[in-house]
């Protein structure tokens, strides 16, 4: 055996567990539930699985439970995503410079990121709770904003702006640290430069750092994306899809079918086409981040 | 001199509203706290206590002596730290072999991880739940957990750690190979200790996912004895009538390990999202 041939081998034991559970765990999976969408799929392995074709998939475009899931997803990434940029990228910018209490302001913002799905679920049902809640409490009895108390939760026309709130307060502190490191990557002698020319912070905020986060914005857009199509445990927790599926998304949705009656074929066909989705927008994501380090 | 005193008036400004910034973000966990603290009769008054009177441990007490939260947290800690143990080391296995190995396929392997990276798990949980439903061995068995915990993201914890491997000089290793240490001796004594900053971020972002699964091991463990504490917290919260406090109080409980390792290792977590941009 030459040496050659022997790095080969050593190589391949340092990948071959991974890479087996890689292949078993997730590739294998990701090609099943393709399969799995084409029948008539039977929890019971005593009786065999169906094979009907695309018969998911026509079921499924004609279904107007599949559409409204659809749409409140795409509303709420168009509502989350942009608030979680600009509130996280205002931080950034604010603490961006020298000053006290940085590293503590930082430990602060970031901690509903650290904190779990399900635990800040519940805690923002409370906190929107129709009678006692905090929120109508701020709202009604501090600001007078209301006249009377808004059944949050119960009301199909209101019960996405809890799952709303949750989602921007939830992740400015990711988008703030990402925007922060972009920040920090911007030599300082461009901002000497421009104050020597006498520019103001507003001028170097537009014609400096804006200009020089677009690679970093590009990047947070894509992934804020990709995660506000996951929503999920806010709205099994908050909501269960309700007051009548008015904040069902295509995640739950697909729980639903999948685990509460158990049609596991149309379920994946609603996870294969939330993938293409997905994977559509990741592609994206892999151009702009090869463009990721641009200065 | 006046730019100075405007200077300061600016700066002013700017840290009163990063201070209002930081009440938005903390104060429902504040407010958790308290209302974990508080009596029956004082979960929604008006106006909300913001210190509760008359404070008591009570709750604490009734969910750790009249519920199964002891078992429950005693079964998230057996899960969790063998889980957390095998996917750190697979990762780095991997990832370390991606960067300094060459085999055959291995353009293709790692086109095809990176390629998958995008795919949620959430996605995979329908074929994955019905391999494991297949086997009845695997089902209600917290060694399935320990399993699909340690072997989850591998794709994306070695494309994070590779760049990592990737940029580490090979002198070390390669002086260390003419002293005859042999490939394993050379990753555990050289590679490894040189990467921990990498798997430390790594080590921490599987401990979260693991600890805070909720809707996976809600699946696979059907019975009370195994349950883990996310389990126990949404069964309780599902109860018909809900009791905020006491609640509040298992919420804190499951919350404690994760606050302790985030101010304790706070610098891996910085770097986990700054280097890597990972979602959590």
């Amino acid at each position: 055996m030459t040496r050659e041939k022997r790095r080969k081998l050593v190589g391949l034991l340092f990948v071959l567990p991974g890479l087996i559970s890689y292949l078993a765990w997730t590739l294998y999976p990701i090609i099943k539930s393709f399969i799995m969408s084409l029948y008539k799929w039977n929890i019971n392995p005593n009786i065999p699985n169906k094979f009907i074709g695309l018969e998911n998939y026509t079921q499924l475009f004609q279904d107007p439970k599949f559409y409204a899931a659809l749409k409140n997803t795409i509303f709420y990434t168009l509502i989350t995503v942009p608030g979680q940029m600009v509130f996280g990228f205002l931080v950034a910018l604010l603490l961006n410079r020298k000053m006290k209490g940085q590293t503590l302001f930082r430990l602060l913002y970031y901690l509903p990121v650290i904190t779990s799905w399900v635990i800040v679920s519940i805690l923002f049902q409370y906190l929107f709770a129709a009678r006692g809640g905090l929120v109508n409490f701020l709202l009604k009895d501090l600001l007078h904003m209301i006249q009377k108390d808004v059944p949050w939760l119960s009301n199909p026309k209101t019960a996405m702006i809890p799952i709303y709130t949750l989602g921007i307060w939830k992740g400015i502190g990711w988008s703030m640290l990402i925007f922060l490191a972009g920040l920090q990557g911007i030599p300082k002698q461009l901002y000497e430069a421009a104050s020597l020319d006498g520019a103001n912070s507003w001028q170097t905020t537009t014609k400096i750092t804006l200009p020089l986060m677009v690679p970093t914005i590009m990047f947070e857009l894509v992934m804020l994306t990709i995660g506000g199509f996951n929503v999920f445990l806010s709205v099994y927790v908050m909501t269960g899809g309700g007051p009548m599926g008015s904040t069902e998304v295509l995640s739950s949705y697909m729980f639903k079918e999948a685990f509460d009656y158990f049609h596991f074929g149309y379920g994946s066909a609603i996870s294969v086409i939330f993938f293409i989705i997905v994977f559509t927008i990741a592609q994206i994501q892999r151009k702009l981040l090869a463009k990721r380090s641009l200065y | 001199m006046e730019r100075k005193i405007s200077k300061k008036i600016i700066n002013i400004g700017i840290f009163c509203v990063l201070i209002l910034g930081a009440i938005i973000m903390t104060f429902p966990f504040y407010y958790m706290f308290i209302t974990s603290l508080k009596e029956t009769g004082y979960i929604f008054t008006v106006p909300p206590q913001l210190i509760p009177k008359p404070a008591t441990f009570q709750n604490y007490i009734t969910v750790w002596k009249e519920t199964d939260f002891p078992r429950y947290f005693i079964n998230s800690v057996t899960i969790t730290l063998p889980a957390i143990i095998l996917n750190v080391l697979l990762s780095t296995l991997t990832a370390y072999g991606f960067a300094r190995y060459n085999f055959p396929g291995k353009e293709t392997f790692f086109s095809l991880l990176i390629a998958t990276l995008a795919v949620p798990g959430l996605l995979l949980i329908i074929p994955q739940f019905d391999i494991v439903s297949k086997i009845r061995w695997l089902m209600d068995n917290k060694i399935t957990l320990i399993l699909t915990g340690g072997i989850g993201g591998i794709a994306f914890n070695a494309f994070f750690l590779r760049g990592f491997f990737e940029a580490m000089p090979v002198e070390y290793e390669e002086s260390a190979e003419l002293d005859g240490a042999n490939a394993w001796q050379r990753f555990i004594y050289i590679v490894f200790p040189q990467a921990l900053p990498s798997v430390g971020a790594l080590t921490i972002m599987s401990f979260l996912g693991i600890w805070d699964d909720y809707f996976w091991p809600s699946l696979i463990l059907t019975s009370k004895n195994n349950w883990t504490l996310p389990i126990g917290i949404m069964t309780f919260h599902g109860q018909y009538s809900v009791q905020w406090n006491v609640l509040f109080a298992g919420t804190m409980i499951s919350l404690a390990p994760v606050l302790v390792v985030y101010v304790l290792f706070q610098k891996y977590f910085i770097q986990s999202v700054s280097e890597g941009g990972l979602k959590l």
